[in-house]
């Protein structure tokens, strides 16, 4: 009888400390936030303003936007398609750095004040990027929540209704929630949630969701963070006798882009374009808010490529003039065009079917 | 008891056979790289063994990479999983218990003979494997970059490309060593437990490896995120945050801390068991 108690008794403090440190991460999660007293549009100015706040931390970044695989478009494909994990140092918008860890490598990008350098372990290659890049491919520093969470808030402008979300814990830290509603419904954004810490405004997470989706398409969040100043040794390359060293000038974009065919007008099927930074002629947003698109151009040989992938992977659909091609994904809609003459435009963006098939048919009217 | 216990583990033979056997396996990687100067490329394959190549010092890292993820779990559970039941299996833990030494005094005895096992065979890979790459692969000559860059101090690349000098290979490959070593003692302890189970050796080792193959699989599945941070295999791969520069410390303190937690709630699953346990044989 005393053997039998005496074995209860020791399984009883044996499972009763496994169930305590079992529940130590759910009680750690459940351990209430305070609320903070900041305004949506308090938090939304101090988000704007947090570009100058420096920061370290590991950031997962999970999107599902089930992107069918584009020809020279590999690596963006996996990145807006897959988890992504990085860990950054940031000491300012000109000093900041950025490493995607792999099981047995990295890929590092550094911003420094001479420029933009990226570290590629598989192929031992530090290469300075020369030049401004006035348009480039998304690259995974952009999916980082404070450098995505600005974005976002820049892009939706005005055009979006703003609320405050209960506050929650993100990588350790109180962060206040706010929810950005697109007021357009051509976008395919249902709502964007941003989770800042309500002191300095940094983002710490961002989820975005579609039309009516009650899952996040993309997430993007810190696991764990430090509001501390990286030194400047961490976020400046220092290679290795060994490593390889390049720099590569970036194309004139301009140069090459404006070479094809007439410049694209101020207004496509009725949606005003946005000045872009690059003054490139050939390459431009349209519409407003979240529910913007871009049309570009491509070059001969990508756009026949592309089109040939899009025909495989996407539906034909009819317009005025022509044929286009229609690829739909989970927040991406994407249509390319063959117009008279054989060049192929490419028109992307966060807007539904129906917004770029009327802007592959303005843009067919106007040649 | 615990000295006892030593000398035992020492006197065995298929102890020494199994870590001479883990030893071997890193040798003959070495040899076929060295001799066809075929290794894997950056980013494939084991970590590291891309770079020994070019200077042997990090074949020590990449040994233990090479054992790690099979042979050396599988030497420690079955260690593990015939510290008690072997015992039991032979008809000695009667007249080992006979002695005035209480049940708990020999699980712990037993702990401490399989955390010096798991130190052995990882120091004995990295030792071997240090021999082998500096035979095999020698080391970087001195000599001065083009940039002026003195490299007498600099024998290898971290994974950020930052250079790194002997005395940080040192360090580094020592952390190394002690990740590894403690990631092993949740497969220990996993096996120990089970171990008291059962008076099968085969049985408790095959229990534990079968519960590392569960948690191998759900790290690999998304779907598994949620749990992925608290399965014993989650940061066994960790270690190479040794070599980036800066060093990332979050896993590997979380390596640690998982470890821990096992051995802990093991151990204490254990003793629980094996103090209020009929001993038949």
């Amino acid at each position: 009888m005393a053997a039998a108690t005496g074995t209860l008794r020791r399984w009883a403090v044996v499972v009763a400390g496994t169930a305590a440190i079992c529940a130590l991460p759910a009680a750690v999660a459940a351990w209430p936030v305070p609320a903070s007293a900041l305004s949506a549009a308090q938090l939304r100015t101090r988000i704007e303003l947090s570009a100058r706040v420096p920061y370290q931390g590991y950031a997962e970044s999970d999107v599902d936007l089930n992107l069918p695989s584009l020809p020279d478009l590999g690596n963006v494909v996996s990145l807006l398609d897959g988890t992504t994990d990085q860990y950054a140092w940031y000491r300012s918008p000109g000093q900041w750095r950025a490493d995607v860890l792999t099981a047995a490598g990295e890929d590092d990008t550094y911003q420094t004040k001479v420029g933009t350098f990226t570290w590629n372990y598989t192929s031992n290659l530090l290469t300075q990027i020369l030049g401004s890049q006035p348009v480039r491919l998304p690259r995974a520093a952009d999916l980082l929540p404070p450098a995505l969470a600005r974005r976002l808030l820049s892009l939706a402008g005005r055009a979006a209704s703003f609320s405050r979300l209960p506050s929650q814990r993100v990588a350790g830290l109180d962060a206040a929630g706010l929810r950005i509603v697109p007021t357009s419904k051509l976008t395919t954004v249902g709502a964007v949630d941003i989770w800042a810490d309500p002191a300095t405004g940094l983002p710490l997470q961002v989820e975005v969701f579609g039309r009516g989706a009650a899952a996040p398409l993309l997430v993007a969040r810190f696991l764990d963070v430090s509001l501390t100043r990286p030194a400047l040794s961490t976020v400046t390359p220092q290679p290795a006798p060994e490593v390889g060293y390049t720099s590569t000038e970036l194309p004139d974009v301009s140069r090459i882009l404006n070479q094809f065919g007439p410049p694209l007008p101020d207004q496509l099927a009725g949606f005003a374009r946005v000045a872009n930074p690059g003054g490139l002629a050939d390459v431009a947003a349209y519409g407003s808010g979240l529910a913007r698109f871009v049309v570009l151009p491509l070059p001969q040989s990508t756009g026949s490529a592309a089109m040939s992938a899009a025909k495989s992977v996407g539906a034909s659909i009819k317009i005025t003039g022509g044929t286009a091609e229609l690829i739909q994904a989970s927040l991406l809609t994407v249509v390319l065009v063959s117009v008279p003459g054989g060049l192929v435009y490419l028109l992307t963006g966060a807007v539904t079917p129906i917004v770029l098939d009327h802007a592959a048919t303005a843009l067919l009217d106007s040649y | 008891m615990i000295g006892v216990e030593l000398v035992k583990l020492a006197r065995r033979p298929r102890n020494w056979v199994s870590i001479v056997l883990l030893c071997a396996l890193p040798v003959t990687v070495a040899i076929f790289v060295a001799v066809t100067h075929l290794a894997p490329p950056p980013g494939q394959g084991p970590a590291l063994l891309s770079a020994v190549l070019s200077d042997g010092q990090l074949f020590p890292a990449a040994a233990l990479a090479i054992v790690l993820p099979i042979f050396l779990p599988v030497a420690v559970a079955v260690v593990a999983g015939d510290s008690i039941a072997g015992e039991a299996n032979a008809g000695m833990l009667r007249y080992l218990l006979a002695r005035p030494v209480g049940r708990t005094k020999l699980l712990a005895a037993k702990l401490v003979a399989l955390i010096v096992y798991v130190l052995l065979a990882v120091v004995f890979v990295a030792v071997t494997s240090y021999v082998t790459g500096r035979l095999l692969f020698g080391s970087k000559p001195a000599a001065v970059t083009s940039t002026g860059i003195t490299t007498n101090n600099v024998v290898a690349t971290s994974l950020s490309g930052t250079a790194l000098t002997p005395t940080d290979i040192l360090l580094r490959t020592a952390g190394t060593v002690a990740f590894v070593t403690v990631s092993m003692l949740g497969v220990g302890a996993i096996a120990l437990f089970l171990s008291t189970m059962s008076d099968s050796s085969l049985g408790a080792a095959l229990g534990a490896l079968a519960a590392l193959i569960t948690s191998g699989v759900l790290v690999a599945l998304n779907s598994a995120s949620a749990v992925s941070p608290y399965l014993p295999t989650r940061y066994w791969l960790s270690w190479v945050d040794f070599f980036r520069q800066p060093i990332l410390w979050r896993d590997i303190d979380r390596g640690f801390a998982i470890q821990a937690i096992y051995v802990l709630v093991f151990l204490g699953a254990a003793w629980a068991n094996f103090a209020s346990k009929d001993i038949t044989s």
